[in-house]
């Protein structure tokens, strides 16, 4: 299933748009570098609207105490519990196993389309 | 980097899940709303001392619409909670409540007990401003007095002239940080069971675990259950369930999962101890099942068999009463909160027969309760 | 008596029936630890003089209850009022302090659990361990 989701200058970097694809909610993300993104609108935990939480930059930390933003590295945060997915896999940041199905987003002519992704995880 | 909302809209679809009674909603109220309900010698602390909340919590900002839920904070800036509307529309309307407890926000066991004077008459306060503009407002909502119960006197004053008005159900203790057990806020206990009113004790920022508040807001939040077992422990040693057997208490965002462990451990203290707690007629475990009970928000991810067996070691399926903590940040969803395969009969008691039987005041049933549609 | 005094290879051993002490043996506040008919019992002599006789065996703990203390019962109608019940005593396990009523041999703390009552009396100036209590 292939669908246009918008004007290429409706999504700038850095944003985000709650779209349906077919029957389903997905959410559809430009990084800040300019990558384009699509994962399903539904927290694995409680159902939470992802497009309602927060497109942030993901944060890491090696030792007690020390935080850093990971370059390039994009998550979405729930609205509600706060669980965090990777946006390019869809996996939640605390266990890869756990995953939101992906979708191929990508801008053609001037338009942003969202495709289901073959490799989509369940 | 904001959400650019393309959201069709839901309002008019449907209520969703299982018809249910929320054992804990907070409104919230903003104190210059207050001033009405206040007399004016009070006035200028709000106005123009700005007086506000203490706040001992050493972080504010669990995650990323800080206390609330990021979707429920109002367009126009004001916290969850604030908007009758709002939360009839995100809440009410969206799912199958058929009565929502409201738990509030300002409290004063929740703040230090200095100041008592101006703490009672806040409280007052509160509980007009809560009839007004919620309770005889939206007859789904049932209310909580709210009361400083470091000044007992003014608390039991309170409970009798608010429960005059049908619309309360319950009487509202923060966790805190003192044992409610000590024979000094007893008053409060007889007052609450002398109208049928639960004793509420809801979850606040002003109680620091054994060691204090950890490092990070994830080591405390893991360890609230621990505050409410301190609670526990002081109500039931200290006797306060013998003195008034006709007392209810609910244990509100403790969480439940910590409920066998603490039966375990006080009945076996009991059966040793009983020597020093002879007021104590029975053993604890049987006192929570007849006088305490517990909402499930904030619930852990069971799968069906671990929730039942964790119930089946409490040797009851009826302490247990669902709540939701809308519109906080850790809002448990009816639709997802409960495992999807859970024993039905056990179901339909978490969500709705547990808290009817516990909340004696709440008008009668106004529709048939089945176990509606899970998802 | 303290019941420690009496080292348990020099408990009296006696047949069924048998009379375990002489009266005047056993004062008020002492208690017996004998071997009856094969049984482990405690004879006890309350303050007020009641003879009363128990399985000498701690419910919980497997403790013999002889080793434990003799006491008024405890109670309270408030808390930190205690109030001693005239009239009842209990024996106190020396392990886990399980409390037992001597006249039913019932825990304090459940009134579902009891060690086995067994029968006592005194006659002739002796006292006798007969078959355990119905």
């Amino acid at each position: 299933m292939r669908q246009v989701i918008c004007n290429a200058a409706d999504l700038p970097a850095g944003e985000m748009l709650a779209a349906n694809l077919g029957p389903m909610p997905i959410v559809v993300v430009r990084t800040e570098d300019g990558q384009l993104y699509g994962v399903l609108d539904k927290c694995l935990h409680m159902g939470g609207r992802l497009s309602k939480g927060r497109l942030q930059r993901a944060v890491d930390g090696r030792e007690c105490g020390e935080y850093h933003e990971e370059s390039g590295r994009f998550v979405l945060k729930c609205p509600w519990h706060g669980y965090e997915y990777d946006v390019r896999t869809g996996a939640t940041l605390f266990d890869e196993s756990r995953r939101l199905t992906t979708f191929a987003v990508r801008e053609e002519n001037g338009q942003i389309v969202a495709e289901t992704n073959g490799r989509a995880s369940a | 980097m904001t959400a650019i909302t393309v959201d069709p809209a839901t309002s008019a679809a449907p209520r969703r899940g299982p018809v249910f009674i929320d054992t804990d909603v907070h409104e919230r109220v903003d104190t210059t709303s207050l001033l009405p309900y206040l007399a004016p010698v009070w006035h200028k602390y709000i106005t123009d001392y700005r007086w506000v909340p203490d706040r001992v919590l050493p972080y504010s900002q669990p995650t990323a619409g800080g206390l609330d839920r990021l979707d429920s904070l109002l367009p126009d800036g004001r916290p969850g909670g604030s908007d009758l509307g709002w939360l009839t529309s995100q809440l009410l309307d969206e799912y199958n409540v058929e009565y929502a407890i409201l738990t509030g926000w300002l409290n004063a066991s929740a703040f230090a007990e200095g100041w008592m004077e101006f703490k009672t008459a806040l409280m007052s306060a509160v509980n007009d401003y809560q009839a007004e503009h919620w309770l005889e407002k939206e007859p789904r909502l049932c209310g909580s007095v709210h009361v400083n119960a470091w000044d007992t006197e003014g608390s039991v004053r309170e409970i009798d002239r608010m429960a005059a008005h049908p619309g309360f159900v319950q009487v509202m203790l923060y966790v805190g940080d003192q044992p409610f057990g000590h024979p000094r806020y007893h008053p409060i206990f007889e007052a609450a069971a002398r109208h049928g009113l639960v004793v509420g004790i809801h979850h606040s920022e002003n109680s620091p675990v054994s060691m204090g508040f950890g490092r990070y807001f994830a080591e405390w939040h893991t360890l609230v259950p621990q505050v409410f077992m301190s609670q526990m422990g002081s109500l039931i040693f200290n006797g306060v369930f013998d003195k008034y057997p006709d007392l209810k208490v609910n244990m509100i965002e403790g969480g439940f999962s910590y409920v066998p462990h603490f039966m375990w451990h006080a009945d076996q203290q009991y059966r040793q101890l009983r020597h020093e707690v002879p007021w104590v007629k029975r053993l604890p475990s049987q006192i929570i099942r007849d006088q305490i009970r517990f909402a499930t928000q904030p619930i852990e991810e069971f799968t069906a068999e671990q929730l039942e067996t964790l119930i089946g070691q409490m040797e009851s399926d009826e302490l247990v009463c669902f709540s939701t903590d809308y519109p906080h940040w850790d809002f448990d969803s009816p639709l997802e909160a409960l495992p999807p395969d859970l024993n039905a009969d056990l179901a339909q008691k978490i969500f709705y027969d547990n808290a009817r039987a516990l909340y004696q005041r709440l008008p009668a049933a106004t529709r048939v309760a089945t176990q509606g549609d899970r998802r | 008596m303290h019941a420690d005094s009496v080292p348990l290879d020099a408990r009296p051993a006696v047949g069924a029936g048998q009379a375990v002490c002489s009266a005047g043996e056993l004062r008020p506040g002492q208690m017996l630890p004998v071997l009856a008919d094969g049984r482990d019992v405690v004879v006890i002599r309350t303050p007020d003089g009641g003879l009363h006789g128990l399985e000498d065996r701690c419910l919980h703990c497997g403790r013999r209850l002889s080793h434990g203390r003799l006491h008024v019962a405890v109670t309270a109608t408030d808390v930190g009022r205690y109030e001693e019940e005239q009239g009842r005593f209990v024996i106190k396990c020396s392990g886990d302090g399980y409390e037992y009523d001597v006249a039913t041999g019932t825990t304090l703390f459940d009134s579902a659990r009891s060690v086995t009552r067994v029968a006592v009396r005194e006659a002739d100036g002796a006292i006798f361990v007969g078959a355990p209590a119905a």
